[in-house]
């Protein structure tokens, strides 16, 4: 079950540049990030933002971005405010305090791995 | 810019309730999201329903529905992990309380049936329900599923009647047999034609199917019934009974004829004081058994009087005996049976003729914790009765004696 879970997740995460296998499990770590940076996103909005800042690299599609939106708000890590807009409703995600914790761990956690990763791998960095 | 109107707005809302999305969270999202996707990207005067078909595909491979389902899976899967962590956590907790339980019991301590007890919950409300839940979520096959709720359900059961026989309680007999029987008749032939089916597990359910069954049969056995048969079975003591009783009545009759043919005068103060608590101590033992089969048989006393061994059921659980005969009660009745070992001893002769009551005393061990745990522990009224009967006996036996060396002497 696990297995199919992680391929399947895989598979959703469309991404015109890099290899789905390389994106895998950034996803949570890009959305915290974004949360921790401003005070609160929409869905529409945190695609698009990484969209923009990563230079059209990294496209999150909505059956990634729901879904651990989702089982993030389950486990306590985001909260929601809902502002009407019209005919419809908006859900605004915000972070709670365990999940701005969670946020900086992830993010040092990753940065960490790309420093192994550099080292691992002997990538020299590129000057100018 | 596009500007979406309400008719849009509900005809998209409708399209996702549509594709199978049914978590009203998951609608709202995708709503707004689809709104803001085609109020940015659609010019003023575009084409909506166009737009629209073009756009919704992005969002699945197959079916919208798989964002539901992603979603489902994220929110089970990390249940999965604490399920798993509290099945495994419950599982050692219970079984070091049941085996702890166990030792307790053979040992007599106290608190073995708190553990037992608990451990038992732990299993049957927690574990078993636990790792049958996990199984059934690895599952897919309907008739998989079903044998694993048909299997659990019984193990359940076992589980509970097997805790009833413990601890004596009443009821336990049946929901074993009821459990077992339904695994018999009902889990096996179902798993066998399942298993036999597949050639790949063919040999794997056989050889399960035959420890089920050898299993059974030997569970079937602990649910025989609890007494009546045994060494201690109610049955098997009428007919000592029977001669014990007849023996002591012979011989107290001899022992007043004989008293009663001496000389009253004569008889030393110290004899005379002896065999006025003996007849008080037979007259406790008898209100005692009185009592008891009386509390056993939940009756009055006055009914207990009429029955004799033919009449008694006796099947009552040794927790009845346990409960009459507290461990207060045992108390009383050993103080009265070593004060008179002590006058006997004390009478003059005693030490010469080395009188001494022998069934009264469980040789060295004649502290409270042996004579409670040796007589009355978990003991068969049958049993308990038969004790009351031989102290009788002692009691007339040894007066005999006593009686003999006295008629000689005056």
């Amino acid at each position: 079950m696990i297995h199919n879970l992680q391929i399947h997740k895989t598979l959703m995460y469309i991404c015109p540049m890099y290899s789905s296998e390389l994106i895998k499990g950034t996803l949570k770590t890009i959305i915290l990030k974004l949360l921790s940076e401003n005070k609160e996103m929409y869905g529409y909005e945190i695609t698009q933002k990484v969209k923009d800042l990563t230079d059209n690299k990294i496209q999150i599609t909505e059956g990634a971005l729901y879904p651990t939106l989702h089982a993030l708000e389950n486990d306590g890590i985001v909260t929601t405010e809902i502002v009407n807009i019209g005919k419809r409703v908006r859900k605004y995600y915000k972070l709670t305090p365990k999940g701005k914790n969670s946020a900086t761990e992830k993010v040092t956690e990753f940065a960490d791995f790309i420093n192994t990763m550099k080292f691992l791998l002997d990538i020299k960095p590129q000057l100018g | 810019m596009y500007t979406l109107s309400d008719q849009q707005i509900d005809f998209i809302l409708n399209d996702i309730k549509i594709r199978g999305v049914e978590m009203e969270d998951l609608q709202l999202n995708l709503l707004d999201h689809i709104c803001c996707i085609i109020e940015c990207e659609l010019e003023q005067e575009g084409d909506f329903e166009d737009f629209y078909h073009k756009t919704i595909p992005k969002f699945f491979k197959k079916e919208l529905k798989e964002i539901e389902e992603e979603t489902k899976l994220l929110l089970t899967f990390k249940n999965y992990y604490a399920m798993k962590k509290t099945m495994n956590a419950v599982g050692i907790i219970a079984s070091i309380s049941i085996v702890l339980g166990a030792i307790f019991k053979f040992q007599h301590w106290a608190g073995a049936n708190i553990m037992m007890i608990s451990g038992v919950i732990l299993i049957t409300l927690v574990f078993l329900p636990l790792m049958f839940t996990l199984k059934l979520r690895e599952s897919t096959e309907k008739l998989d599923r079903t044998i694993l709720i048909l299997g659990g359900t019984i193990v359940i059961l076992i589980v509970i009647a097997l805790s009833f026989k413990l601890m004596h309680w009443p009821g336990g007999n049946s929901l074993l047999g009821i459990s077992i029987l339904s695994l018999l008749l009902l889990y096996v032939p179902i798993y066998l034609f399942t298993g036999l089916r597949n050639p790949a597990t063919k040999t794997n359910t056989l050889i399960n199917a035959i420890l089920i069954i050898a299993g059974s049969g030997l569970l079937m056995s602990l649910s025989t019934k609890d007494s009546g048969a045994g060494f201690y079975g109610f049955d098997n003591l009428r007919g000592i009974h029977e001669r014990l009783d007849k023996s002591t009545d012979i011989t107290a009759q001899h022992n007043a004829f004989i008293y009663n043919s001496l000389n009253t005068d004569s008889i030393p103060a110290d004899v005379k004081n002896y065999f006025s608590k003996c007849a008080e101590i037979e007259k406790y033992l008898e209100d005692l058994r009185i009592g008891l089969i009386a509390y056993s048989e939940k009756i009055s006393d006055a009914e207990a009087k009429k029955l004799n061994w033919e009449n008694i059921n006796g099947n009552g659980s040794p927790n009845i005996v346990m409960e009459y005969m507290t461990p207060e009660r045992t108390e009383e009745l050993k103080a009265k049976l070593t004060s008179l070992n002590t006058q006997l001893k004390n009478l003059k002769g005693a030490e010469e003729n080395k009188w001494s009551m022998h069934f009264l005393i469980n040789h060295e061990n004649f502290d409270n914790k042996s004579y409670f745990k040796d007589n009355f522990d978990h003991m068969q009224l049958g049993y308990v009765l038969q004790k009351f009967d031989e102290l009788k006996y002692e009691i007339v036996n040894t007066n005999s004696q006593v009686l003999n060396y006295y008629s000689a002497k005056l």
